[in-house]
């Protein structure tokens, strides 16, 4: 990476290879990445693999054991947290128990030295924004956890920060509350056009919130790009695992031709398939399918449209899962797949039964090969 | 019955402790605490026996002795007697003096060993009490071969060239002091270092995350936090030490009485005066409880 994408303006943080050992152990290792002004921008993994550990370092309440960092351009890896404009959500919100909604509020701006009639506007600005105003005078411990999430929330944009960090702010809600604050994050995010960087385990959280999103696992980021590019060009096997129902089956390319290629499954069929770059025949891997992307017809209804026919098998199992079905196919060596119908109107399943034989149809671009 | 846990009120109905089974409590609080109070109070108003005891009169003699100065035979107009009201003062002195030497030394100690990790935390609390498995009358005398005139303290210093002549340690208030502080410091570091541990150490995170500086993250979110630890620690150490009588019997003398000593006093031996040493009692007791109240209604104002 040069200088020049290190202070570009666009750029608010700047992270360059990077590495977090605790003791022996490497909780970050190699992190290259550029969070953009005005994105929500979200680390996605499974538990442990060092979303809270990056979160903390770009807070500064970290030290890195190697890599740079910077924030609009500057190195920041020897300012302290309290001279970094950046400000966190906290997991567990870390509300001041003795001080009042308000007072919580208010907190940032008093260390910043701010004139008491600012502090007081600001406060029922933010009060306002976030919907508490009959709260500011309680105590946190006096507040349901969505409240608390709010007052958190209050607190840490008050101060206008450039850098929003927020650590798995939603996962203490139920899950009803939870929807509802997931719009009202992205609507806060998009009216104060701060720089989010948001923590979360849930991919669904991920995919429905996020401008782009950094799928992290084991210490490493494993792929980063729009919700879209995330869930359907999976960068690994990893990726398309994490996000998402997928199919995973073991798969050779046979055919390399323009932006896709062919491959042959297990059962022995070949379909047709995206690929990253640079993949040669006889390349072995698993082609991600993913439930939804296939369209299952009753064999005795294909008839002359064969064509577009590519895998064959037997309903084992069908889930009801109110909008959609969830079928298991048995195919061909042994293998299995789901398969999701959406439960358009009655009679959209007809003709399909445990023990039917089926016809599959891959939708165009279902289908996507991974090398690991 | 409704308790708070958290500041949240919570309904009796399957709280644990149940009324009677406090009954036992209450039974020796009864007999050995307020039992003997009543008495003391009721004593306070009676006739003093020359060879101790009382005689059952009513009188206000001792309120009036530890106020009025009525001359020898009591038949002088009287004027203020400042003995007491001296002994008073300077017991009240000493006691907010150890309280704020105990804090001032105690507070860093609990905050030093709260942040270790859970096994050193372990040994220092250890070390801390050891030196109270020993009776504090023994450690109280031995502070006093310590510190006394040809005692090691003294000899190192004239050993040392610092002073030419003794350092004369008993026998002041410094030396009360020091023993009333060294008596009672536990009673600080315990309480502190009780709440400082259940403290959340990502609210000093929050607070830096807010642009406090270290100072402020201190004085604005950790004090406040563990306020009730030190206002417990403060309580624990002032209220004990303004009725101690060990340190100022064998540290101090004549010139450093407490209030302590003069109860004592009063009830040793053949020639004390019952009456007196109860009203002084009293009047020990009523300064505990408007310190107490003091304290209750400032928790009571902040919730
Ligand atoms: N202070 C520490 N000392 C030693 N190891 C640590 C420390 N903090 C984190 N780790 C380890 O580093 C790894 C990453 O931890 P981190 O808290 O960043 O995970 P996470 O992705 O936030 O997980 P979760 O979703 O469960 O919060 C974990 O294996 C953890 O055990
Ligand atoms: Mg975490």
């Amino acid at each position: 990476m040069n200088s020049q994408v290190r202070s570009s303006a666009s750029v608010a943080v700047g992270i360059e290879n990077v590495e977090k050992r605790y003791g022996d152990f490497t909780a970050l290792m190699q992190i290259n990445l550029q969070i953009n002004d005005n994105e929500f921008f979200t680390l996605l993994g499974p538990s442990g693999c060092g979303k809270t550990s990056l979160l903390r370092i770009i807070a500064g309440f970290e030290p890195t054991s190697a890599g740079l960092l910077f924030l609009y351009g500057e190195e920041i890896e020897n300012l302290p947290p309290d001279k970094r404009p950046i400000n966190t959500v906290f997991q567990n919100y870390a509300l001041f128990p003795h001080m009042s909604v308000a007072d919580n509020i208010a907190f940032g701006l008093k260390m910043l030295g701010w004139s008491s009639s600012d502090i007081e506007a600001r406060v029922e600005q933010m009060v306002s924004l976030v919907r508490l105003q009959e709260f500011i005078h309680r105590r946190p411990a006096q507040l349901s956890g969505g409240q608390q999430q709010r007052v958190a929330l209050a607190r840490a944009m008050a101060p206008k920060p450039k850098v929003l960090l927020l650590d798995e702010p939603l996962s203490a809600l139920d899950l009803k509350l939870r929807q509802q604050m997931r719009a009202e994050l992205k609507q806060l995010q998009r009216d104060t056009g701060i720089t989010f960087v948001f923590v979360t385990h849930d991919q669904e959280e991920a995919l429905s919130m996020s401008d782009r999103i950094a799928v992290m696992s084991d210490g490493r980021i494993q792929q980063v790009g729009s919700p879209m590019q995330i869930y359907e060009q999976p960068a690994n096997r990893f990726v398309a695992d994490f996000i998402g129902d997928t199919n995973l089956l073991d798969a050779e390319i046979v055919e390399v031709a323009g932006g896709g290629a062919s491959v042959r499954l297990g059962t022995g069929d070949v379909i047709k398939s995206d690929t990253p770059e640079n993949v040669q025949i006889g390349d072995r891997g698993f082609v991600s399918l993913r439930p939804e992307s296939m369209r299952l017809r009753a064999a005795a209804d294909v008839g002359t449209d064969a064509g577009a026919v590519a895998l064959q098998g037997v309903i084992e199992d069908i889930v009801y899962l109110g909008t959609d079905r969830q079928y298991t196919i048995s195919l061909a060596s042994n293998l299995r797949i789901s398969v999701r119908e959406q439960n358009v109107a009655s009679g959209s399943a007809d003709g399909l039964h445990i023990g039917n034989d089926v016809c599959l149809q891959l939708a165009e671009r279902a289908a996507r090969f991974l090398v690991n | 019955m409704a308790g708070t846990i958290g500041g949240r009120t919570v309904s009796s109905t399957y709280a644990p402790v149940r009324g009677w089974l406090l009954l036992p409590s209450w039974a020796v609080i009864g007999v050995f605490l307020l039992l003997p109070m009543l008495l003391m109070l009721v004593y306070s108003f009676l006739t003093k026996e020359f060879r101790g005891g009382v005689i059952w009169e009513f009188s206000l003699a001792a309120y009036d002795q530890f106020i009025f100065d009525r001359g020898l035979f009591g038949d002088e107009a009287p004027s203020i007697e400042w003995t007491y009201i001296t002994i008073f003062v300077r017991s009240i002195v000493q006691a907010l003096l150890a309280t704020v030497l105990c804090l001032l030394i105690g507070f860093p100690t609990a905050y030093y060993v709260a942040t270790r990790p859970a096994r050193t935390r372990a040994l220092w609390l250890f070390l801390i009490t050891i030196p109270y498995w020993v009776n504090l009358l023994i450690r109280t005398v031995s502070m006093k071969f310590l510190i006394r005139d040809n005692g090691p303290f003294n000899e190192a210093l004239l050993g040392l060239g610092l002073i030419d002549a003794p350092f004369q340690l008993v026998n002041t208030n410094l030396a009360v002091q020091l023993g009333l502080f060294y008596s009672y410091l536990p009673f600080m570091v315990l309480p502190i270092y009780a709440s400082m541990e259940r403290y959340n150490a990502s609210l000093s995170e929050a607070a830096a995350d807010l642009y406090a500086t270290r100072w402020q993250i201190l004085r604005r979110v950790i004090i406040p936090v563990i306020k009730p630890g030190i206002v417990a620690g403060c309580i624990l150490v002032f209220v004990p030490s303004l009725g101690a009588f060990l340190a100022p019997d064998l540290l101090g003398g004549a010139k450093t009485f407490m209030i302590g000593s003069l109860i004592e006093e009063q009830f040793k031996g053949n020639a004390g005066n019952w009456p007196f040493g109860a009203a002084a009692s009293m009047i020990l007791l009523s300064m505990v409880l408007v310190v107490l109240m003091l304290y209750a209604r400032s928790q009571a104002k902040e919730l």
